[in-house]
């Protein structure tokens, strides 16, 4: 279990300036990356990352996997404090948004540079998804196109044996057929295995679609953390209508329910909510004839919060 | 608890990220060793060492700066440091990890290398080809083991010197440097300026004020410098010196898993991590930039080039935080280390260089069948020498002395009352001002030089071989002083 608590970093302000972002108040000259998040990742459950360009998704799988130092707050893998303890990392496996950093070796260099790191590290599974992709062992990877490197990191990623394996924007650079294959030969292997999975993606849809958990960051700040059903069960788009008037936005806030967007045509009133909890309830106040309720997709959730965060406005 | 087991397994890892600079040095090493054993000659007690083999060996230098900056490229590179830093080793494992890596790739090498090299030069530096009247070729053998062992041994401490130099200054500025640029060409230009600075401090700042230079150099002279700057193979005081700088190269390369551990990926991309540590590389290129060039008022066209150089790297550094009021700032430290620099000249100044160097050489050094003896009191009224038609000399004075008959003792006191003078001369600031900027002297004020060279020995052909300087003198004196060193100087040319 991955336990995060009120984990906070701060970045000098010339590498806040970096990831475009503007320092908070009271923050002028340092900027907090990260601040104030707390976080359980259970063992065997895929879990999503979401969050806005530059929110600090990155930021966390780093502080995660001991790349970053938490400023304050602390990470633990199964009980252990993650940085600079070899202990806690050798049960984790971290893939970056780039492959760069791989171009100069070929796939059997990477494989013996991984294998040295991690005790795990097994041949048979490198072999048998090596023969699923069937990539070249002896060429650089500095000749492999993009697509190529994320699958070349994902079979030593996979291959390294660890608990916990994580994707920084994983898919990014497959074409669609190769990113059913690799999902497929991911989620085999870590289901096969028990392992648990943080992926993070802007593809909310595949998120929604491959992890049973997920959170959403903003500027640093955690917006929420759950499972994904009980996340979808929170929120709902209403459709109401009503003969004699049109129902208003203060109407529906004094019934007590939560507006996160609110659109009229006419007499028929398209609202998002939030909190769900006794909604039939509080909308029977409201004298609405016509009253439907619309689950919302992990999609439209993340766009309808971030809307309410402001951002893109 | 820090793991062997994890560190040697990640230096494995690292040798296959950095195949190719240990094939690059594998070639070079041994090449070097091979034309080092076989074209080092020896004859008799003299060994002449491979030119081409030397150069070789320095030519492997090149490949262990690219290795040092390149296995540590986690410190300077963000991709680099998502991978390396998220490994399960500790930092202190990492750094050593690093440091096994660069052994693996160089060090190891080169000690096989220079066995390699000693092999051959004692199977073959004593064997001389010659070629007989009937044009024959005929070779003989006139080997000594102890000698070549000896002098190769020395070779090997020398260059290890060098070598631990490098590794330790480049290693440190790896860690205090996060962008790939400065993590190139700082280390460069640090390790130029302290291969420069303790001869330097010693040639310009201890002697400069001391006044009295017995023979040799001091210690401080090669301290924790490119070890090519003293290379005197015969003396122990040297042997000595080698060894004290290897294990202070060990314990800044061992100091410097402290300040890696104060880094995580953060600091990654960084020109500089530690602003103090870019400060240490300012004041001591800075200081040796005033220390070379402030003998003269014309030399602040040399200082205006140093401020422009320290502006312009800073501005390098600062990358996308420059703004112009900074060059105000920078300016204002330019000169702080100027005044500290001058504040330390005139310490120096007042005490003497510090009082570092014995005044007197020891009674040993006077052995010999003769010496030599110049000597030169001016009263000097313009800042130029050549203006000599200005000057008013007390003595010039060039004579030989025997050193048998008691004129050893004799020549012991001279040396004895001009060093007790020298001790006595004026600490004024006119005089300071002269010292440092090449003004007039203040009036009454008299400039004495002298030099003391010991004969080793006279032939039967009137020639002789010259020993060592074994005493040399410059400093400043009063007119009563003058006279009274004149008279003294008399008495000795006369036998008195």
């Amino acid at each position: 279990m991955i336990e995060i608590s009120n984990a906070s970093m701060i970045f000098d302000n010339d590498s806040a300036v970096r990831f475009g972002k503007k320092a908070p108040e009271g923050y002028e000259h340092r900027d907090k990356a990260l601040n104030d998040v707390s976080l359980t990742i259970p063992d065997g459950c895929i879990y999503g990352f979401l969050g806005s360009n530059g929110a600090g998704k990155s930021t966390l799988m780093r502080m995660i996997c001991g790349v970053y130092k938490t400023d304050m707050g602390s990470i633990k893998i199964d009980g252990q404090e993650v940085y600079d303890n070899p202990e806690a990392k050798k049960n984790i496996f971290f893939v970056n948004d780039e492959t760069i950093e791989y171009t100069s070796y070929t796939l059997s260099a990477l494989k013996n540079y991984y294998s040295n790191y991690y005790d795990t590290f097994d041949s048979d599974t490198y072999n048998r998804l090596l023969g699923v992709l069937k990539l070249p062992e002896t060429s650089p990877l500095s000749t492999f196109s993009k697509g190529m490197k994320r699958q070349a990191v994902a079979i030593i990623g996979l291959a390294c044996h660890t608990k916990y394996l994580m994707l920084d924007e994983a898919f990014d650079g497959l074409d669609p057929a190769m990113r059913a294959v690799i999902k497929d030969m991911i989620l085999g292997e870590i289901r096969s295995r028990s392992a648990t999975l943080i992926i993070s993606s802007h593809n909310i849809r595949e998120i929604g679609e491959l992890c049973d958990r997920a959170m959403l960051i903003h500027s640093g700040k955690l917006v929420f953390a759950d499972e994904i059903s009980k996340i979808k069960s929170r929120f709902r788009k209403l459709q109401l209508a009503s003969l004699s008037h049109t129902i208003t936005p203060e109407e529906i806030t004094a019934a007590d329910i939560g507006i996160m967007q609110y659109k009229a045509e006419g007499r028929v009133v398209q609202v998002i909510v939030k909190d769900s909890e006794g909604l039939d309830e509080k909308v029977s106040t409201l004298g609405a004839e016509l009253y439907e309720q619309i689950p919302l997709t992990l999609e439209e959730i993340f766009i309808y919060e971030m809307n309410l965060k402001g951002y893109g406005q | 608890m820090m793991s062997f087991t994890r560190i040697y397994k990640g230096s494995n890892a690292e040798l296959i990220a950095h195949k190719k600079t240990r094939i690059i040095t594998i070639i070079l090493l041994a090449f070097a060793g091979v034309i080092y054993g076989l074209d080092t000659s020896s004859r008799g007690d003299n060994v002449n060492p491979s030119a081409l083999g030397v150069f070789m060996y320095f030519a492997a230098l090149v490949p262990l700066f690219s290795c040092c900056t390149a296995v540590f490229k986690d410190m300077h590179d963000i991709p680099t440091a998502d991978v390396q830093m998220s490994m399960p080793l500790s930092s202190a494992e990492r750094y050593f990890s690093r440091l096994l890596t660069i052994c693996r790739i160089w060090l190891i090498p080169f000690f096989i290398s220079a066995a390699g090299a000693f092999l051959l030069s004692a199977m073959f530096a004593g064997t001389h080809y010659s070629y007989d009247y009937y044009d024959r070729m005929e070779y003989s053998r006139t080997y000594h083991p102890e000698v070549l062992m000896v002098y190769d041994l020395h070779m090997l401490l020398w260059f290890l010197a060098a070598v631990l130099f490098i590794i330790a200054v480049t290693v440190v500025c790896q860690c205090c440097i996060g962008a790939k640029a400065e993590s190139k060409y700082l280390p460069v230009m640090l390790m130029t300026a302290l291969s420069i600075f303790t001869p330097a401090i010693y040639t310009f700042v201890i002697y400069g004020f001391a006044d009295i230079q017995t023979s040799g150099e001091p210690f401080i002279y090669s301290l924790w410098t490119f070890s090519a700057l003293s290379v005197d193979f015969d003396s122990v005081r040297d042997t000595i010196l080698m060894i004290v700088n290897c294990l202070i190269s060990l314990g800044v390369i061992y100091c410097g898993q402290f300040i890696c551990q104060r880094r995580d990926a953060r600091t990654v991309g960084k020109p500089i991590v530690f602003p103090l540590f870019f400060e240490v590389i300012m004041f001591v290129t800075l200081t040796l930039f005033f220390v070379l060039f402030h003998t003269d008022w014309e030399s602040f066209v040399v200082m205006f080039l140093a401020w422009l150089g320290s502006i312009i790297l800073r501005i390098v550094v600062s990358r996308k935080n420059f703004s112009f009021a900074k060059i105000g700032i920078w300016t204002g430290m330019f000169v702080g280390y100027y005044v500290v620099f001058l504040l330390f000249m005139y310490i120096a100044f007042l005490t003497g260089g510090f009082g570092v160097i014995s005044k007197t050489p020891a009674p040993s050094e006077y052995e010999g069948v003769g010496a030599t003896i110049d000597i030169e009191i001016v009263e000097c009224r313009t800042r130029y020498w050549y203006d000599g038609y200005e000057n008013e000399k007390f003595i010039d004075s060039g004579f030989e002395l025997s050193l048998f008959g008691g004129n050893k003792e004799r020549l012991q006191s001279f040396v004895d009352n001009i060093s007790r003078t020298a001790s006595r001369q004026p600490r004024i600031n006119g005089l300071f001002s002269h010292q440092m900027f090449g003004n007039d002297m203040p009036s009454g004020t008299y400039n004495c030089s002298v030099n003391v060279r010991v004969t080793d020995e006279y032939y039967d052909d009137g020639s002789y071989r010259y020993g060592d300087t074994i005493y040399r003198a410059e400093f400043y004196l009063d007119r009563s002083d003058a006279e009274e060193l004149a008279k003294i100087a008399a008495e000795l040319e006369r036998g008195y």
